[in-house]
């Protein structure tokens, strides 16, 4: 071989892209359900999160049971892998009802067809039914379709319009679904939408539509109804409900403080304050985010697919996250090392760090301002020694943690290194655990309470 | 904004938990991530779960990273991590079964590249990999493995001999060391 071009080959190796999308689509979810079970207090109590929130403002959904069962069988991932639910769509309520309007648009390429059945537009909801025909025979993990919402529309930029569509058989027809949830203020009453889908079933192609949908009916209350907490200068309002044929909308604004991100989790209760539980995996978005001279106002919209909240009085009880940027200290940190936040009365201090050949030890204080019981902080669980050069590279030594004063609120985490220890003193760094923490608290606010009529 | 501002300003969202910028971040670098990981794999599963284990540890670490600019070379180094697991499995798989699989039918001119590289030691393969297809500069590469400047210049230096052997003459190479 003469004159080989290094780059050249790697560059020829050819990638599969719709595969390589959702690998990093499931990698993603598997992240943030690991973020998830690092909260417990989020999963036991969870009706609505924020923290799954982007993935979802698309949902492409139709379960692949073979590919269900497949991935529960692979160890680790089997725990981790849970497919999308097909039961927290919109489009699951709008086909039940028959209230989806038929399109009947086809596009063939190489050989598929792809029809879009029908449509609908429900709430903030848009969505639309697909079949494909002419189908090659393949892979469970091929068995979806890679696609895009409004190419070009700058209105729409910055949403995740491009995502996957996943097929599943159904009597001898591959059905897929597209579904969207739309981040405006102002929801238009018609739109057209159009799609591109560039590679389906592992065939790489072009099968363009352009769909109008029509918005069904929609019961639209506005409340305008506030809860403030001056000591986390942080308050929520209730502004809108949107109630849909398949789906249940609240718009809402959070006004905190311009340096930290509030991230607002929405819990759904009776009017006897009993939580009133589905399983719903969706979808808080945010859909404009201003910032005045020291306050950040961003106004979200939550969205329940599947569910049309009835008549009655509720309770919905927002709780804050508050998600600060902090960075692993070096260990020739000067101390005491002091974090605080705005928002959260908690504050933590690492008054010493000794190094020995052998070990690390970190004593350090905590203390907080609210007497709520949620503040049973754990920091000292939370507390990391990060080994190696800068980047740090994931790796992570655990403490073992004493109290030395329970009353004072003073700890010791004891870093065992490893042996023989390959880094020098400056290559260990520090992840305090303070951010992980005060993400891990949420505040809770008092519930906002509301009529549907 | 300029390319370079761009992605540091998207490390920079995605640091702060921002999932939108990271996603945009990962799928900037995906192919590169998938081809790097098939390097090491050799076959597309594989590369698969490697992305997909990337992805993951990346996102749920992704607050560690100090510098924006260090982005790159950190996910990188996820990327190799996984790869040597996945490779330790394959090696536990074919002593179990006394036998290696290999896909010889859909075996194409790139695997040249591959096979290649596959048969120089791990310390030389890793210099070459981060040195040619990630862009990652000498001494971010010396800090990245723990080891000195020389050291990597000295690996690089015979990676390339030994590539050239396997591979018949690299012009390539040579000309872009000398830059």
């Amino acid at each position: 071989m003469s004159k080989h071009d290094l780059q050249n080959d790697y560059n020829q190796i050819p990638v599969p892209q719709a595969a390589l999308q959702e690998r990093i689509r499931q990698g993603m979810e598997q992240g943030k359900r690991e973020q998830q079970i690092k909260r417990p207090k989020r999963l036991r109590r969870l009706v609505v999160s924020t923290g799954l929130a982007a993935s979802l403002l698309i949902t492409s959904t139709f379960v692949i049971p073979s590919f269900a069962t497949a991935m529960a069988k692979v160890p680790l991932l089997g725990q981790m892998y849970r497919p999308f639910l097909e039961q927290e769509n919109t489009g699951t309520a709008i086909s039940q009802k028959q209230l989806a309007t038929k399109i009947n648009q086809v596009a063939s390429d190489n050989g598929i067809d792809i029809q879009v059945i029908d449509a609908y537009y429900d709430g903030a909801t848009i969505g639309m039914n697909l079949t494909a025909t002419g189908v090659p025979n393949v892979k469970a993990e091929a068995r979806s379709g890679l696609y895009e919402l409004f190419k070009g529309d700058k209105r729409f930029e910055g949403t995740e319009t491009m995502e996957l569509v996943h097929f599943k058989q159904v009597k001898g027809v591959w059905q897929g679904r597209i579904e969207y949830t739309l981040g405006e203020t102002k929801l238009q009453d018609t739109m057209r939408v159009p799609v591109v889908l560039t590679d389906v079933f592992g065939v790489k192609g072009n099968w363009a539509f352009n769909v109008p949908v029509k918005r069904l009916p929609v019961v639209e209350q506005v409340y305008g109804t506030t809860v403030k907490n001056p000591i986390y200068q942080t308050e929520v309002t209730l502004d809108k409900l949107i109630q849909g044929k398949g789906s249940t909308s609240f718009d809402y604004t959070t006004r905190s403080p311009k340096k930290e991100r509030a991230r607002v989790e929405m819990t759904l209760l009776d009017s006897s304050a009993k939580e009133i539980i589905h399983n719903w995996t969706n979808s808080t978005q945010s859909v404009k985010r201003t910032k005045t001279g020291t306050a950040a106002i961003e106004q979200s919209r939550l969205i329940l697919g599947n569910y049309v909240i009835p008549k009655g009085s509720y309770l919905l009880q927002p709780s804050l996250s508050i998600d600060i940027n902090t960075q692993p200290i070096p260990l020739t940190e000067p101390l005491p090392y002091r974090q605080q936040s705005e928002t959260h009365p908690l504050e933590m201090t690492i008054t010493s760090i000794e190094t020995t050949p052998e070990q690390v030890v970190v004593e350090f204080s905590k203390k907080s301002s609210s007497s709520q019981s949620d503040m049973k902080l754990n920091i000292s669980r939370s507390m990391r020694l990060l080994e190696g050069t800068e980047p740090p590279d994931g790796r992570e030594i655990k403490p073992k943690v004493t109290v030395l004063d329970a009353e004072k609120q003073t700890f010791r985490s004891t870093f065992r290194l490893p042996e023989p220890s390959e880094h020098t003193r400056e290559e260990y760094y520090l992840e305090t655990g303070y951010s992980n923490t005060l993400v891990n608290t949420p505040l809770e606010l008092r519930p906002i309470p509301f009529t549907v009529n | 904004m300029d390319l370079r501002t761009e992605h540091t300003e998207l490390v920079r969202r995605a640091i702060k938990q921002d999932e939108a910028a990271f996603e945009q971040l990962i799928l900037l670098h995906s192919e590169q991530l998938y081809r790097t990981a098939y390097v090491y794999v050799k076959n597309e599963q594989d590369a698969l779960d490697v992305v997909q284990e990337t992805v993951y540890k990346a996102f749920i670490s992704i607050g560690q990273v100090k510098e924006p600019k260090y982005f790159v070379t950190w996910l990188t180094k996820i990327l190799i991590r996984n790869c040597y697991r996945v490779l330790n499995q394959q090696t536990a798989v074919a002593d179990l079964i006394e036998q290696i699989p290999v896909m010889e039918s859909s075996r194409e001119e790139h695997l040249d590249l591959i096979d290649a590289l596959s048969h120089l030691r791990k310390e030389y393969r890793d210099v070459l990999v981060l040195f040619y297809f990630h862009d990652v500069p000498m001494k971010e590469i010396a800090s990245f493995i723990g080891i000195t400047l020389n050291t990597v210049k000295t690996y690089l230096k015979r990676g390339r001999a030994e590539l050239k052997k396997q591979l018949g003459g690299l012009d390539y190479v040579e000309a872009r060391s000398s830059k």
